[in-house]
């Protein structure tokens, strides 16, 4: 049986072997990536939060007590992580909104135009649903995406996510249940 | 909230196996008897399936050791920093300590006191009575205490652009640094077209036809970003992490380096133009909050094309291009800067290159616009790139007519061209053999200028700053036909290492490209001093944090911005 993630954590706490904290970053390093990859959609951004997550919890693996999962400790540090990267980045000059007309070949919407090429359908058709799917995501209130993500793509449970995000459980369900609805609006579900 | 609306509430809980037994019964027997539920269920169930298969992305290779490396990077520099932060509590506590056991003795402590509590309202009351009005931000005002003269200010800048585009149209608003979607466009005024940054037509130049100048990048959570490849294999290194550190590591370096390039890095992109530009002499008006940065000694003398393209380069070096990497959005708006400022000949700036300082400007803004196409493959950034280089290759070399030499003085600027040149054959631009200014000629006649002020090959003797652009054009035309020179810069460069207070950025850069190409000692030990001396004194604190003074002539003429850009590019050379 693999030893739980809160000893590991500890014996690399009191004797700073480095291999039991290699061990975790190991377990985690799949889940914390996609989390990542799933808000921001860039690969190299997503192995830099990650990293950097990691890194905050090895230097800081002192303050760790073990009063809680080992993965809500982590994920809580991803999701600060993520807060403090979204506002730096809402603080970036925008240089155009991907709502405006592009103004090439008179007319059309940014977003429309600026897809990546392998997710464009060869015909010129229907876009990619992945694709769809991602803008339907982005859409959503931070708080939304946040619960969806980690509810829907890292499977946790809604106590989990509870204790993670600092909110009560019944907040998660009702989040859930208004990022699933404004889901279905955005991605026209088509009923029966 | 009736029986009906609360089970409607509960039916993604439901689905996602989260309700209680006793709840999840209640619900099942409420479906059996209500067509409504039934409906909502089958759509939540059709749109968690819909939106619940995301891609997923592959854990890069080597990611754990990458991480663990990273680690305990961070955790050597947390401590470092907290004993610097300890040490000088503890020195300040001391000090303050023995003032005070002396001072307290005395009936002039009281009197002090009560004058310097005084003193400090009246200066506080001084101050907010006085605030000047905030000068609005295209305001040329020079903090400095001296007015810029004519001949450096810059021709024009978007608030201008934006300023005359209110006023013609009447209006009376403040104007911003943020470029405004209705500013028009005006065929006849570069200024405009610089500072329009989408929604710009096609503009023909003799007979070659651009594509639209912007196409904005994708910005996050916008589209699905990948991580290119680039089509050049040169370039692989640059977007890959683990060949980087690879090459990192052979060279000497590790991660103290690559963490003073990001800091770098983030300085340039904080103290860059709404517009793409970096402003060579008016940097600081990006100074907000925090302790802003010092001004340059001396007024910078190159243009702001050379000071953009530079930081571009810094930019493109560390595997950003317009469409990837952190500061893409950084690169897009230089590069799109630098193509408004084009002329119909391809050479960028405002007016035909009649100065070094000009040459050498062009040379640099056509090597980032080499490096951007090279990078990305674009056919958008080809244009450009190849009628900057174009516009090169056409320059005659400035010769003496008695024994058809280069002019000692020409020697920077020519070993500048060398360099671009260089940067689009690695693009793998089109550099016709038998041009007037082919990297071979350039080079021979670099060897055949009088060994005066700039000393070639190498001689004993020569300080840093004679030496380096004839180590410029060393490197450029071909490394590997050029070993005896090579091991004979070695020499040269391994008397003289990299140090703050004897040498400087160009000397750094140069010296960092020619032992790239030497053996393995002398580069390790060459970087590894490099490494230490620049993460020593890269700035640590207010605003300036992550930039370099400049250290040398070349540096200076560039300013702050400049010698920054040039700091890193040494950095960056083992994977550039």
């Amino acid at each position: 049986m693999p030893t739980p993630d809160a000893e590991l954590m500890l014996e690399f706490q009191r004797t700073g072997n480095e291999d039991a904290f290699a061990e975790i970053v190991i377990r985690y390093q799949r889940p914390l990536l996609n989390f990542f990859y799933r808000l921001v959609w860039d690969e190299q951004h997503a192995e830099d939060l990650a990293q950097e997550v990691f890194c905050r919890i090895f230097v800081h693996a002192g303050s760790y007590q073990a009063k809680a999962k080992f993965s809500t400790y982590l994920f809580r540090i991803a999701r600060n992580l993520w807060i403090d990267y979204h506002r730096a980045q809402g603080k970036m000059p925008q240089t155009a909104s991907l709502s405006m007309p592009t103004g090439i070949d008179g007319g059309g919407r940014l977003l429309d135009n600026i897809a990546a090429p392998e997710h464009r359908a060869a015909d010129g058709g229907q876009p990619d649903p992945a694709v769809s799917v991602q803008k339907a995501l982005e859409q959503l209130p931070e708080e939304q995406r946040l619960v969806f993500i980690m509810a829907k793509s890292q499977g946790m449970k809604y106590a989990d996510i509870a204790e993670t995000l600092g909110i009560p459980v019944g907040t998660v369900r009702s989040r859930m249940h208004a990022a699933v609805r404004k889901l279905q609006a955005l991605l026209q579900i088509p009923a029966g | 909230m009736d029986t009906h609306q609360r089970f409607q509430e509960d039916l993604v809980t439901y689905l996602m196996g989260e309700l209680s037994p006793a709840d999840r019964a209640a619900l099942d027997n409420h479906l059996k008897s209500c067509a409504q539920c039934r409906k909502q269920l089958e759509l939540h169930r059709k749109t968690l399936s819909a939106a619940g298969n995301l891609p997923e992305m592959e854990t890069p290779e080597n990611f754990a050791q990458d991480v663990m490396h990273a680690a305990r990077a961070a955790k050597a520099q947390a401590e470092q920093h907290h004993r610097q932060h300890k040490l000088a509590g503890d020195s300040q506590r001391s000090e303050l300590a023995g003032n005070a056991h002396f001072f307290t003795r005395t009936l002039t402590y009281q009197i002090a006191r009560t004058v310097a509590y005084a003193a400090v309202f009246i200066i506080a009351l001084l101050f907010i009575t006085n605030q000047p009005t905030r000068y609005p931000a295209n305001d040329k005002r020079d903090t400095s205490g001296s007015e810029p003269s004519a001949e450096m200010q810059p021709m024009y800048t978007p608030d201008d652009t934006v300023a005359a585009a209110t006023a013609d149209a009447g209006q009376t608003e403040e104007k911003d640094s943020i470029i405004r979607p209705d500013t028009p466009y005006d065929a006849d005024n570069h200024a405009s077209l610089t500072s329009l940054t989408y929604d710009l037509p096609s503009i023909t130049v003799e007979d070659m036809e651009y594509p639209p100048l912007w196409i904005p990048p994708p910005t996050v959570g916008d589209i699905y970003v990948r991580r290119v490849q680039s089509p050049v294999p040169e370039y692989a290194s640059r977007f890959n992490r683990s060949l980087k550190r690879q090459a990192l590591r052979n060279a000497g370096m590790d991660i103290y380096s690559e963490n003073a390039v990001l800091r770098g890095l983030w300085w340039l992109a904080r103290h860059q133009d709404a517009n793409g530009k970096w402003d060579a002499d008016g940097y600081n008006k990006h100074c907000t909050g925090g302790k802003p940065c010092t001004h340059d000694i001396t007024q910078p003398t190159l243009p702001d094309e050379a000071v953009t393209g530079a930081a571009l380069l810094a930019m493109l070096a560390d595997g950003n291009t317009p469409a990837t990497g952190r500061f893409r959005f950084n690169v897009a708006r230089g590069i799109n800067w630098l193509i408004c400022r084009q002329q119909a000949d391809g050479y960028i700036g405002d007016t035909q290159p009649e100065s070094r300082e000009n040459i050498i400007a062009h040379s640099i803004a056509a090597a980032a616009l080499a490096e951007t196409y090279g990078m990305t493959g674009e056919a958008r950034y080809k244009i450009p790139a190849q009628k900057a280089i174009n516009y090169l290759l056409a320059l005659d070399l400035p010769l003496t007519t008695e024994n058809n030499t280069l002019r000692t003085a020409e020697v920077p600027a020519a070993a500048a061209r060398m360099f671009a040149l260089n940067a689009a054959e690695t693009a793998r631009l089109d550099i016709p053999q038998g041009a007037p200014s082919e990297p071979a000629e350039i080079f021979a006649a670099i060897a055949k200028s009088p060994a005066t002020a700039y000393t070639y090959p190498l001689a004993t003797g020569a300080t840093s700053a004679q030496i380096t652009p004839g180590m410029l054009a060393l490197i450029a035309p071909a490394p590997s036909e050029n070993e005896a020179l090579i091991h004979g810069a070695t020499g040269q460069l391994r008397s003289e290492p990299p140090d703050w207070s004897h040498n400087g950025q160009a000397y750094w850069l140069c010296g960092s490209m020619v032992l790239k190409h030497a053996e393995t000692t002398a580069r390790v030990q060459w970087n590894s001093r490099l490494q230490d001396v620049l993460v020593e004194n890269q700035a640590k604190s207010g605003h300036a944090i992550g930039s370099w003074q400049p250290r040398d002539a070349e540096s200076r003429a560039g300013g702050t911005v400049f010698a920054t850009a040039l700091t890193l590019l040494a950095l960056e050379t083992p994977y550039r």
